[in-house]
């Protein structure tokens, strides 16, 4: 009696440590639908079926740790491993890791903004995007680490929905290696407002995307820009184009490097003014070291551009004016320190 | 099989997830005032009519474990703490109101206390956090939308007070995004304000007392779509000695910045398609290398003559560069202008 009783009770024990969490937290041990709030927590590493996400959320105020567990979708496959429905707002996923799929994690709207906070997460393998979110309110992806395969990956993406044509949103910390598949760049941040773009590193950008993009999906939005980005890195791979590009206006873009990119390492793209670009390296690009086509009264100071080969110029001004230049430290660019400056103003103190 | 033996099994067995909290922390599940010193861990959500959480003892760790704390009566506060207690700190969960009560709030007018609030999100709420009469305060990496007034209220009170303010985001709010009344040696950084209410600002450090100031000011953005007379950032005349440098105002309806104490130091900061850029009042402030665009008013104002001094800074494209400029404000040079370097 005595081993039977013992015997049913640690077995009683077993199944409630893989079924049930404590403090509150739900438990989830296989592939599953979250349709209620609450916080939810892995107990098991988890595969997402044929057909299915890994964890699909369908549900506002959601919380999912993934507790250091793994979830897995096939790879090649359509899904992402873990999907947010249409509508889902407010939710946090961190702490664990997301392999294969056609994308870790994807959300999709024309109407409702995701708030979503990811957080800890190393995602790898994944077909696509390592986090793909179109059509955002507020999105922060912190101290996440994500790796492409041989295929590579086509980075974090996110966009607001097409109302509003505008999102804030936090990038801090994450490291991405080999993204920048199929014209995506490792992070490509579309209508972002006043946000915050720090610390990240891009290294070794793949095929024909970019390293660090913000920009705005069409309609062109005004109000977007206005965003720090700072103590960024990014490095070329066996592919990729540019560095870092902005098609925004009244960016800080300080204290960043880019080394090694196969095209320009910073741009200012047509149409973009007021960005103060300040003590960053731009160096050993295959064009420019820092470039703005058609670009107005940015003020580009302190800057080390460096060694950028080609045709490279320090810094090149196309068909741009009213900018202003000064204290930059333009030495050993193949195509010369500046580039096409008339109508731009040396304010002085830059080493040629 | 005993009736004991069967008993202890049934137990273990049914012991209700709402109720266990592990490694000795106090779970609550149901609304709640905490009376006595410890660690308490949220294992369930919990909405009820009134206060969730009234907080009467000090040294109170509340763990609100990712859980969601609501007030349907539109008065009441998700989480008091009752005057006179102190050493609290409140982290990690959610936060949800209607109306005009407080997502956290402590008022008194004699007890100062010491408070850490951490990673809350907190919408629906008249005040987001609302603190009167605190000696120091961290508020960190909390996300705070859609409340009535201000997002993050604090008031030294009694006295000048020590805070950090960092990490946070404040989206639409009423009122202001921040306002800190008497901080002094305190910081600021890597806030984000979109969209604060009509007539007010992302961020302002103001006060009554004299010995307020000496923050820095570091890596904030504000973002202004709709609404008249913002301004992004202000440093009132009772916040003097202050670092302002690397924020970012964009869109603001009155000014980006707006400093009406002494002897602060503006650099590096951004400007862009607001009302003006700057507007410098108070005394002996130093304006460097900073950069205003594409604002329909002034890039740079003074209001007044007290020796300020400004250079260095990137003034095109503002209607017009500089105002009120002359001496005896000090144009230390190397500031471009449209024609060039400014005169």
């Amino acid at each position: 009696m005595n081993r039977t009783f013992m015997t049913c009770l640690l077995l009683a024990v077993a199944a409630i440590s893989e079924v049930w969490a404590d403090e509150g937290r739900i438990p989830i041990f296989g592939p599953v639908i979250i349709t209620q709030p609450g916080h939810y927590i892995l107990t098991k590493d988890i595969s997402a079926p044929i057909g299915g996400n890994g964890i699909a959320i369908q549900s506002d105020n959601v919380t999912v740790d993934l507790n250091g567990h793994q979830v897995t979708a096939v790879a090649n496959f359509t899904l992402s491993a873990i999907g947010i429905a249409d509508g889902s707002r407010d939710i946090t996923l961190r702490n664990g890791r997301i392999a294969g799929g056609n994308a870790g994690i994807t959300y999709s709207s024309t109407t409702v903004g995701a708030r979503l906070e990811i957080d800890s997460l190393e995602i790898s393998g994944t077909d696509a995007a390592y986090i793909d979110i179109r059509g955002a309110e507020y999105v922060e992806v912190r101290s996440c680490r994500m790796v492409a395969d041989a295929a590579g990956a086509s980075g974090v993406f996110v966009t607001a929905v097409s109302g509003s044509n505008t999102f804030i949103g936090r990038f801090v910390g994450n490291t991405i290696l080999g993204a920048g598949k199929g014209n995506f760049a490792g992070l490509d941040l579309e209508d972002l407002r006043g946000g915050e773009i720090r610390d990240n590193e891009v290294t070794a950008v793949q095929s024909s995307g970019g390293g660090i993009i913000a920009c705005d999906e069409a309609p062109v939005t005004p109000q977007n820009g206005g965003n720090i980005v700072e103590g960024n890195t990014v490095s070329g791979g066996p592919g990729g184009s540019n560095g870092m590009a902005f098609c925004t206006s009244h960016n800080l873009l300080v204290n960043n490097v880019v080394h090694g990119m196969p095209s320009t390492g910073l741009v200012l793209s047509s149409g973009t003014a007021g960005n103060l670009v300040a003590d960053n390296v731009t160096s050993g690009d295959g064009h420019d070291g820092i470039h703005a086509t058609l670009s107005s009264r940015n003020l580009l100071e302190r800057n080390l551009s460096e060694g950028n080969i080609g045709t490279g110029c320090g810094i090149y001004f196309g068909s741009s004016s009213s900018n202003a230049y000064r204290n930059n430290m333009l030495r050993n660019n193949a195509g010369g320190p500046v580039c096409l400056p008339a109508g731009n103003l040396d304010a002085g103190g830059n080493i040629l | 099989m005993s009736d004991g033996r069967l008993k202890w099994s049934m137990w273990l067995l049914l012991v209700p997830g709402a109720a266990w909290a592990d490694e000795a922390r106090i779970p609550i599940f149901q609304p709640t005032t905490i009376t006595q010193p410890g660690h308490y861990i949220v294992t369930r959500n919990i909405s009820t009519f009134g206060t969730v959480v009234r907080i009467q003892a000090s040294n109170v760790t509340l763990d609100l474990n990712e859980h969601l704390l609501t007030s349907s009566a539109s008065t009441s506060n998700q989480i008091e703490i009752a005057d006179g207690f102190t050493d609290v700190v409140i982290r990690n969960g959610r936060l949800s109101g209607n109306g005009i009560g407080n997502g956290v709030t402590y008022t008194s007018t004699t007890n100062r206390i010491r408070l850490t609030i951490d990673r809350l999100t907190i919408s629906n709420t008249g005040i987001g956090i609302f603190i009167q009469d605190v000696e120091s305060i961290r508020v960190t990496s909390c996300l705070i939308r859609n409340v009535v007034s201000d997002g993050i209220r604090v008031h030294g009170w009694s006295d000048v007070f020590a805070g950090t303010f960092n990490d946070n985001t404040v989206l639409g709010p009423g009122g202001r995004g921040l306002i800190l009344f008497d901080l002094r040696n305190g910081e600021v950084r890597r806030n984000i304000v979109s969209n604060p209410g009509v007539g007010s600002e992302g961020i302002h450090l103001t006060g009554s007392l004299a010995a307020g100031g000496g923050n820095v000011v570091e890596g904030n953005t504000v973002s202004v779509t709709a609404g008249a007379s913002i301004t992004g950032i202000t440093v009132n005349a009772f916040s003097n000695h202050n670092l302002i440098t690397k924020n970012v105002v964009k869109g603001a309806t009155l000014r980006g910045f707006f400093v009406a104490g002494s002897e602060n130091r503006l650099v590096r900061n951004l400007a862009g398609a607001s009302a003006q850029g700057f507007g410098v009042s108070g005394s002996r402030n130093l304006i460097e290398d900073n950069l205003a665009e594409g604002n329909t008013g002034c890039g740079l104002i003074f209001f007044n003559t007290n020796s300020h001094a400004w250079r260095d800074n990137m003034l095109r494209g503002n209607v017009p560069e500089v105002c009120s400029g002359g001496a005896p404000n000090t144009n230390a040079g190397g500031n471009i202008c449209n024609a060039g370097i400014c005169p």
